[in-house]
């Protein structure tokens, strides 16, 4: 697992889009060959930071505050043209949507190669043979055949595992997986869950995952970082979390998902209430509108991130301890 | 839960034309549901489970008489959904109700709410206006949202509160029958719990029908009394929901089982996994024999030449395999 010099580090990450502020204080590492899961439901900032980190915000958005390593650069000194020698290279991301996120009038061959032109200068037949190894690797049937084809040839799944290809072709240090399986039909997630274990242990790239699905974080994460509302909430091994949550929304969320050998027609648990939009985030902790636990220091005084149970393990909550009271 | 069905399809089989042959007829079929005989009792809630493209909301669309079926029928409480002349009756129209998956594109984005939902309505004979507008603000205060809220515009509602109007709106003709296509699947995670309670509240109340298509097996397990499993137009295994989960026989079954990830590391880490290999074939060239058979581990030859229809195992468990009948 992890050696100590962390591949990622985020630090007091602030994001503002049009002005509002939309992630706050976010700060997190990925270690060599570990992944850490990024959950939260929409609009709670996890793609958003994430596409900060790969420097690629959208022009609305920009950075506020904070600090981003990979291994012993500062991403946040860099010019565009210097990270966009590092995309592709030392870190690369995958998307939700496979058939959107792929060219589609170019060759899925070539859009494996390009990276190993930009970065590694490598063409014709020796980036060709590079690409039919990566198909293969990825687990493409025929892909002498496949590297010739367009992206509406190939089916989600397919369109995926040529994502990860063009993703991994460089060796990246670090991989985002930005909900990679959210568009997926379920035996399709599983392969490509199955395919994105074999070739972490493979390759000891870092792996930031960001999902909303916990039965996806149980099965691939090493450490969990649970945002709402633009800020991580909980933090913990995964193990840790989902045997004691130490803030209520990471415990009612828990509860609120059907399991398959749980009491059946029962009612759920429910979380009241919506997500607070993001122009009017209430102060003090931003889940004391929903929060059963709430009390006046709630609404008035943001709780800081501090250790809970084990090492490790740490949650944003003024009633930690009065959590697991909460079903 | 009475034992006389509600609802029944028989053969039902949905073929969509490939267009673009010579002289514009179809140079094709896609079979999109291809022999479905479901019953769905009064009162009870039967799940139709998938993977996208096996059918699933085509049979949804097929038992509304929203798409026309190409072979076999859906009779609802007696009476075909389609009559003599090719229409759907009032009465059948009133009595079967629709929830759909994406409440945003559900509602009429220029209609104020209290309207949408009134809208069924007009099938109910004898309503006046009044009366209209008076059940209006009662479905409205029954799905957990306020009367005063009937003139506001969709726009001005979460993603969970336009699924409890959608949901006012099909209860508001007070049906018999819900088709609820993937009700949950576009909310969050803490809202989506908040939704299947009202669902299952509702039909407590009013003793609803639910015919529940949905590819989540583990909402599935939780709100369904039956459970019927669908593979590229055809139903492979159908039983209780208990028996299903217990002791799926089916293979599809069992690899769609066991590809779910739990939602707890340890048992995760436990667990052996059944990894399908492959995409899921085209229904328009469905491979012969089984259809599961190019993706099957336990497939051999006979599995390719022959068909394979549902036969009854155990009691009220019917599975469409050889080698687990």
């Amino acid at each position: 697992m992890a050696d100590t010099s962390p591949v990622l580090e985020v630090e007091g990450l602030g994001i503002a889009i049009n002005g509002l502020p939309t992630v706050d204080g976010l700060s997190l590492s990925v270690g060599r060959g570990e992944t850490v899961a990024l959950v939260g439901e929409s609009g709670c900032g996890k793609s958003i930071s994430a596409l900060a980190v790969m420097g690629l915000l959208p022009g609305v958005a920009s950075r506020t505050d904070g600090h981003i390593r990979l291994e012993d650069q500062d991403l946040t000194a860099l010019d565009e043209p210097a990270m966009a020698k590092l995309r592709g290279d030392a870190m690369a991301m995958i998307f939700q949507e496979p058939t959107s996120s792929l060219n589609p009038l170019m060759r899925v061959g070539h859009q494996i190669t390009e990276s190993l032109e930009i970065h590694r200068g490598l063409s014709g037949r020796r980036a060709r043979q590079a690409a039919l190894d990566m198909l293969n690797q990825v687990g493409i049937p025929n892909p002498e055949t496949r590297y010739d084809q367009f992206p509406f040839e190939l089916s989600g799944g397919m369109c995926q595992r040529i994502m990860i290809a063009t993703a991994l072709i460089c060796e990246p240090r670090l991989l985002i997986a930005d909900e990679p399986t959210t568009a997926l039909d379920v035996t399709i997630q599983a392969q490509i869950l199955e395919l994105m274990k074999r070739l972490r242990e493979e390759t000891g790239t870092a792996l930031l995952l960001i999902t909303h699905d916990m039965g996806v974080v149980a099965d691939m994460a090493d450490r969990v970082v649970v945002m709402y509302a633009g800020r991580a909430v909980e933090t913990a091994d995964v193990d840790d979390l989902f045997d004691r949550q130490g803030h209520p929304y990471t415990r009612l969320l828990m509860g609120s998902i059907p399991t398959l050998d749980g009491a059946r027609k029962t009612r759920l648990a429910a979380i009241p209430g919506t997500v607070p939009d993001i122009a009017n985030w209430p102060a003090g902790c931003r889940f004391a509108p929903r929060c059963p636990l709430a009390s006046d220091i709630c609404r008035t005084t943001q709780p800081p991130l501090k250790p809970f149970a084990g090492p490790g393990h740490r949650s944003a909550c003024h009633h930690a301890d009065a959590v697991e009271s909460l079903t | 839960m009475t034992d006389a069905p509600l609802l029944t399809t028989d053969d039902l089989a949905v073929h969509f034309p490939i267009r673009g042959g010579l002289m514009g007829r179809p140079k094709g079929w896609v079979r999109a549901v291809d022999g479905v005989t479901l019953n769905v009792r009064a009162g009870e809630t039967l799940a139709l489970v998938g993977e996208s493209g096996c059918g699933k909301t085509t049979t949804g669309m097929a038992v509304m008489g929203m798409t026309r079926s190409t072979g076999g029928q859906v009779v609802f409480d007696g009476e075909p959904v389609f009559d003599a002349k090719g229409d759907v009756p009032r009465r059948v129209r009133r009595e079967m109700q629709l929830v759909f998956q994406d409440p945003f594109s559900a509602l009429n984005p220029r209609m104020p709410i209290g309207e949408s939902i009134g809208e069924p309505l007009r099938l109910v004979p004898g309503l006046t206006a009044r009366d209209r507008r008076d059940r209006v603000a009662e479905v409205l205060e029954r799905v957990g949202l306020s009367a005063a809220q009937a003139d506001r515009m969709p726009n001005e509602f979460s993603g969970g509160q336009r699924q409890r109007i959608v949901i006012a709106r099909a209860i508001a003709p007070e049906p018999r029958l819900i088709v609820c296509d993937e009700p949950v699947s576009a909310l969050d995670v803490s809202v989506r719990s908040q939704i299947l309670n009202l669902l299952m509240d509702l039909q407590a109340e009013f003793g609803l029908t639910y015919l529940f298509i949905s590819h989540d097996l583990s909402v599935v397990r939780h709100i369904s009394d039956r459970v019927a499993v669908m593979y590229l137009g055809r139903i492979v295994e159908q039983a209780t929901t208990d028996a299903l989960f217990d002791g799926p026989r089916h293979p599809y079954t069992e690899a769609l089982m066991t590809a779910i990830p739990l939602p707890d590391p340890k048992a995760q880490r436990a667990r052996q996994r059944i990894i399908l290999e492959g995409d899921l074939p085209s229904p328009s060239n469905p491979p012969a024999g089984c259809r599961f058979s190019t993706r099957c581990p336990l497939a051999e030859d006979r599995c390719s030449l022959e068909d394979q229809h549902l036969a009854t195992t155990a009691e009220a468990h019917e599975v469409a395999c050889w080698k687990r009948a």
